[in-house]
């Protein structure tokens, strides 16, 4: 059957033809200026109101990793990895997509398979096996759909690449599931992934380009159900340590998270639509509230007594993102306590105690005693409920079955 | 007559019109010799369109008793009024699968396997490369290039390269074996059109509306099919 094969032109959906992108497959990165592309992800977490801490270092490591090869970001949960990825993604000019390890995945989930489908309707209905792609494989081969197009005209389509973004990778049993892909993400050999279960012979393979990258992120805090990274993965991705912002940028950080917050429900819940005055107006309200500033401050106080021990080490990184969940629940509080007259720290002790306490349940006995002392001083002793969920906790530790 | 058919792993839907194939008539061109090629003198009822189901392939069976033969055709080609309903077949095509158990032709015809009842199994294989896309090159009535990703393509229905023609097929347009633009595109939708023809008689036109899907720029790759 006639096809346009690799030496004979170039093709802009490689789906039915994987084959035709081994033409794309020795193209390197274009543009690898570093401080250039850290500069455009700077920004970008800037404008995003992404606080990392030592960011412009991190970023640096994170453009050179990916130069050389694949990455993955760890840390604590809620520290913005996910979205780090993605920002330094589209500052290679690349796009993404972002799918999910679980502890199930297999070669099925990332190289591909059969999966039974049904054809027809009625009498004639038929099951039958459809080959399908993995993610990784599906990915590599959007990859080749967006080389082709930027090599056919880059000013139409700037986009050089397309990187896969895998969430919690280490939920998954990786060696199992990676295991195939090992030789092709090295880089120094066989670029290619047989696939055992296509019959066509324009897509018996699929090509990883050089341009293809993989950002996995991974929680190095909530460690169950996670398994254990072999040394021949660790070999071919880089990991990259992302953690909670420092000490000196949490006002930045609550103000950000605040922002966060309100944005999120003034789009969810507001009648404004998002980027309007109006939505700015709200945002602006919420965040210059007295009584969110005092909830700001309590929150605080609190951030700091879990996360930072009296020699400045990290305890329990509490992470960005938990501190906006609880904002969220502020600011969908807030409405309310105006019409009942209730202030908005019993708004902030019901976050908490509903947000961050059950995360605690992991932390050692000696950390929840010192954050309960810790809550009997200062703003914190308005914490009422907050105190109360801490003490159950502690009873639940304490408990124990023969 | 709907059939399903399974073989191993693989199964098919088959919409089948069945009819006997015959001597063609021998016209001005082969009076008075005995070398006739054959004919399937296709009939349906009225006016009634060829039956396209989604997932389900539409194939004409012909069976030559003489030599205890099935010819299979593409039935998707007679779909379009003004077709003929006739389908011309090779003696030599015949011929050659009587020996060999089956052979394969795709001329101005349509793609046609004969097959002998033991040689089935090339069916299936037909069968396969018959719904899978396929690239064609086309010789257009008219090209319109609307912006860099759409093109409307118009082929003449007698052209058995328009007609062969499915959504989702590739198209690469050329005259006279060279190409006309280095575009290969993608069918997204398939019009058909009456044009009056300075006789007075209809002449059915063939509009396909393209998306692009890629690009050829080895000058050589249609001399090379």
């Amino acid at each position: 059957m006639r096809r346009v094969g690799p030496q004979a032109g170039y093709l802009f959906d490689h789906s039915e033809d994987y084959d035709a992108a081994r033409r794309w497959v020795d193209l390197p990165l274009e543009d690898p200026e570093i401080h250039a592309i850290a500069g455009r992800a700077l920004a970008e977490v800037q404008a995003r109101h992404l606080i990392l801490p030592e960011a412009e270092i991190l970023l640096d490591r994170v453009v050179v990793a990916l130069l050389t090869g694949h990455v993955v970001l760890e840390g604590p949960p809620g520290t913005g990895k996910t979205t780090l990825a993605r920002i330094v993604a589209s500052a290679f000019g690349c796009t993404e997509q972002v799918v999910t390890a679980t502890a199930d995945w297999s070669a099925f989930d990332v190289v591909g398979g059969l999966q039974p489908r049904v054809r027809g309707e009625g009498d004639f209905a038929t099951e039958y096996l459809s080959p399908v792609l993995g993610c990784v494989t599906e990915a590599a081969v959007r990859c080749a759909d967006v080389i082709a197009r930027h090599e056919d005209a880059p000013d139409d389509h700037p986009d050089q690449a397309h990187w896969l973004i895998i969430d919690e990778l280490n939920r998954a049993d990786i060696d199992k599931a990676i295991g195939p892909l090992y030789t092709p993400l090295g880089g120094s050999g066989e670029r290619s992934v047989r696939l055992w279960f296509e019959n066509a012979d324009e897509r018996r393979a699929v090509w990883l380009p050089e341009r293809f990258r993989i950002i996995g992120t991974m929680n190095s805090v909530d460690t169950a159900y996670v398994f254990e990274m072999s040394q021949g993965l660790t070999r071919r991705f880089q990991f990259i340590y992302v953690g909670v912002p420092t000490r000196e940028q949490m006002g930045e950080e609550l103000d950000a998270a605040a922002r966060q917050a309100a944005t999120w429900v003034a789009s969810k819940y507001g009648a404004s639509e998002a980027g309007t005055a109006e939505q700015e107006e709200y945002i602006e309200d919420f965040v210059r509230d007295p009584g969110v500033e005092q909830c700001r401050s309590v929150l605080r106080r609190l951030v700091e007594a879990v996360r930072y021990d009296a020699d400045g080490q990290i305890g329990w990184p509490l992470g960005t993102a938990q501190i906006v969940d609880v904002l969220r629940q502020v600011a969908l509080r807030r409405e309310a306590s105006v019409k009942t007259g209730t202030d908005l720290i019993s708004a902030l002790d019901l976050a908490i105690s509903d947000r961050v306490v059950p995360q605690m349940q992991n932390l050692l006995t000696d950390q929840i005693d010192g954050f309960r002392t810790r809550l009997d001083a200062d703003e914190m002793r308005l914490l009422e409920r907050t105190r109360r969920a801490v003490d159950r906790l502690k009873r639940a530790q304490s408990t124990a079955f023969a | 007559m709907q059939v399903r058919i399974r073989r191993g792993r693989m199964q098919w839907h088959l919409v089948v019109y069945a009819w006997r194939i015959t001597l063609e008539g021998k016209g001005r061109t082969k009076a008075g010799r005995d070398d006739l090629d054959y004919r399937v003198q296709g009939t349906r009822a009225g006016t009634e369109p060829v039956l396209l189901l989604p997932g389900a392939v539409t194939v004409g069976i012909g069976w030559d008793a003489e030599r205890d033969l099935f010819l299979a055709f593409d039935m998707y080609m007679k779909r379009n009024p003004g077709a003929s309903s006739s389908v011309h077949i090779t003696r030599a095509l015949l011929d050659t699968a009587s020996h060999q158990g089956a052979t394969v032709e795709d001329d101005r015809h349509g793609p046609q396997l004969a097959f002998s009842p033991g040689a089935v199994d090339d069916l299936f294989g037909w069968l396969s490369d018959l719904s899978r896309r396929r690239i064609v090159v086309l010789e257009p009535v008219e090209l319109h290039l609307r912006d860099p990703e759409h093109a409307v393509i118009v082929g003449d229905a007698l052209d058995n390269q328009s007609t062969r023609l499915r959504k989702g097929d590739h198209v690469v347009v050329a005259s006279r074996r060279r190409l006309l633009d280095r575009n290969v595109w993608t069918v997204a939708e398939i019009e058909t059109l009456s044009r009056l023809t300075p006789q007075g008689r209809n002449r059915y036109h063939l509009r396909f509306h393209c998306v692009r899907h890629g690009v050829i720029t080895d000058p050589q790759w249609l001399q090379g099919e």
